[in-house]
């Protein structure tokens, strides 16, 4: 589980450039705590299902609102 | 024209020098074309183009932020930073209406192939959503609005190979209808496999390393890229806010003739048309005009074209006038490619000399090549900008440069 929340922070900076490494922890949430918007969040789970090989329902999406609640995701749906 | 135009301001990212001093500078210099890196073409006997392969936007625009930006809206947005940065700041602080106003040819095709190709190759889902507003000839101009905040008029012009000298025209128009109180006119085109190819397939490619132009026996041309720029504001509004005058637009004049035959030369009337529409809308007489720079690209049949119809406006009087073809220093610019001239008759005062070039020879009735040709290019007063477009558009701009 630790690895696939480093790689997901690292997916997420390398896209939402404007975000500082050192304010991003597992609980940060996307929107309140770092301002991302729709267009940034929509390219992270394009990348998600790319690099994991999976489908991200559109009605998930409100349930990846921090990196932990995103690898729960993801581990739910690889296991489908 | 209604309101005296005038340009007070130019930009250029090339791939013979970043920032307009530096494209005058090197204009004055044979330039050889590189080898292409920007992509492969192993499978080709043409590897070369005036390619800007060591163009890198991040000293000009900062690290963030362009990840998502295709090659051509890089161009212009590094062109714009770095040579029309303090005017957009005024603009902006008097609360102008700043207007942007791209001409391209081939705009954002990289970027739709590339596109069109990960959907076939990975699929609808697997694709990146932000590469879609790519897909959009118009995107490189409206990201450079969204990225330096200008909020008034923004168009995209694609009119092949004049591309931008209909942007000139357009903003000229949109001015004298106080749309904008001054326009930020370019012209962009990216050197991508697709245009190359395209090019390449219809055998317009040299494999020499310099354009001849004018010539029976040239045997093609080299493509280039890059982003001309130009800022244009009513004489009074330059006046008021004393800002220093380059150059007026003293006439502009389009014309469309389609009618081509391949195996025979091709007839001068469109390009006699568009030049003729300038001098009549500028009211000047051919006997005004002391420099031409023109459209040859090294295209037989095209430099043939403008070589009959130069003559056929100016005749004998054509001895007199240099004819400087400014593809054959800096390469084919495509849709970009008359905002380039635009920016060297602009700064034609600041040209000591240039490696040649044409003059009419009454004997031998063509445009003969002059190297090191002596002349004091600060004399010139009124120039003739000719571009031609392989798809029958034709577009002549006449500046009076300001003294």
């Amino acid at each position: 589980m630790a690895d696939i929340r480093e790689d997901l922070k690292s997916i997420l900076l390398e896209i939402a450039e404007d975000v500082e490494p050192n304010n991003v922890n597992y609980d940060s949430n996307f929107i309140t705590d770092l301002s991302l918007d729709s267009m940034i969040l929509l390219e992270f789970g394009s990348e998600l299902e790319s690099k994991y090989d999976i489908q991200i329902p559109e009605e998930e999406y409100p349930n990846m609102a921090t990196i932990n609640q995103t690898a729960e995701l993801i581990k739910k749906l690889q296991v489908k | 024209m209604k309101n005296k135009i005038v340009i007070t301001k130019t930009g250029a990212i090339s791939p013979i020098g970043v920032g307009v001093e530096n494209f005058i500078s090197n204009i004055q210099k044979i330039n050889n074309p590189q080898d292409i890196k920007t992509f492969d073409t192993e499978k080709y006997d043409i590897k070369k183009a005036f390619v800007a392969n060591d163009f890198d936007p991040k000293p000009i625009l900062g690290d963030k932020g362009l990840r998502n930006f295709n090659r051509n809206t890089l161009f212009i947005l590094s062109a714009i930073k770095k040579d029309m940065d303090n005017e957009i700041n005024y603009f902006k602080t008097e609360d102008k209406r700043l207007g942007l106003t791209i001409g391209t040819c081939f705009g954002s095709l990289q970027s739709i192939s590339d596109y069109e190709l990960d959907i076939f190759d990975k699929g609808p889902r697997k694709i990146n959503p932000m590469g879609f507003g790519n897909t959009v000839l118009n995107s490189p101009t409206s990201r450079a609005n969204i990225w330096f905040g200008l909020t008034s008029q923004s168009t995209t012009v694609s009119t092949g190979s004049i591309s931008s000298a209909k942007a000139i025209e357009f903003s000229i128009g949109q001015i004298n209808k106080n749309v904008v109180d001054a326009m930020i006119c370019g012209g962009a085109e990216e050197l991508n496999m697709q245009t190359f190819l395209g090019y390449y397939l219809n055998k317009f490619l040299t494999k020499n390393e310099e354009i001849t132009c004018y010539e029976k026996n040239s045997t093609g041309t080299i493509i280039s890229e890059g982003c001309g720029l130009a800022l244009l504001e009513t004489y009074e509004n330059a006046v008021k806010r004393g800002a220093k005058i380059l150059a007026s637009i003293l006439g502009y004049g389009t014309s469309f003739y389609g009618s081509i035959d391949n195996t025979k030369n091709f007839s001068t009337k469109g390009v006699v048309n568009s030049i003729k529409n300038a001098l009549k809308n500028g009211n000047i007489d051919t006997k005004d005009i002391d420099l031409v720079i023109s459209s040859a690209n090294g295209l037989t049949p095209f430099d043939s074209m403008e070589e009959n119809s130069l003559m056929e406006v100016f005749g004998d009087r054509l001895t007199e006038i240099p004819v400087i073809p400014l593809k054959s220093l800096i390469g084919e610019t495509i849709g970009a490619s008359g905002l380039f001239s635009i920016v060297a008759a602009s700064n034609i005062k600041d040209i000591k000399e240039l490696p040649f070039v044409y003059k009419y020879s009454n004997g031998q009735k063509k445009l003969i090549k002059v190297n090191n040709f002596k002349i004091n290019y600060s004399n010139f007063t009124k120039i003739l900008v000719n571009c031609i477009s392989e798809c029958g558009n034709h577009s002549a701009i006449i500046l009076q440069i300001e003294k």
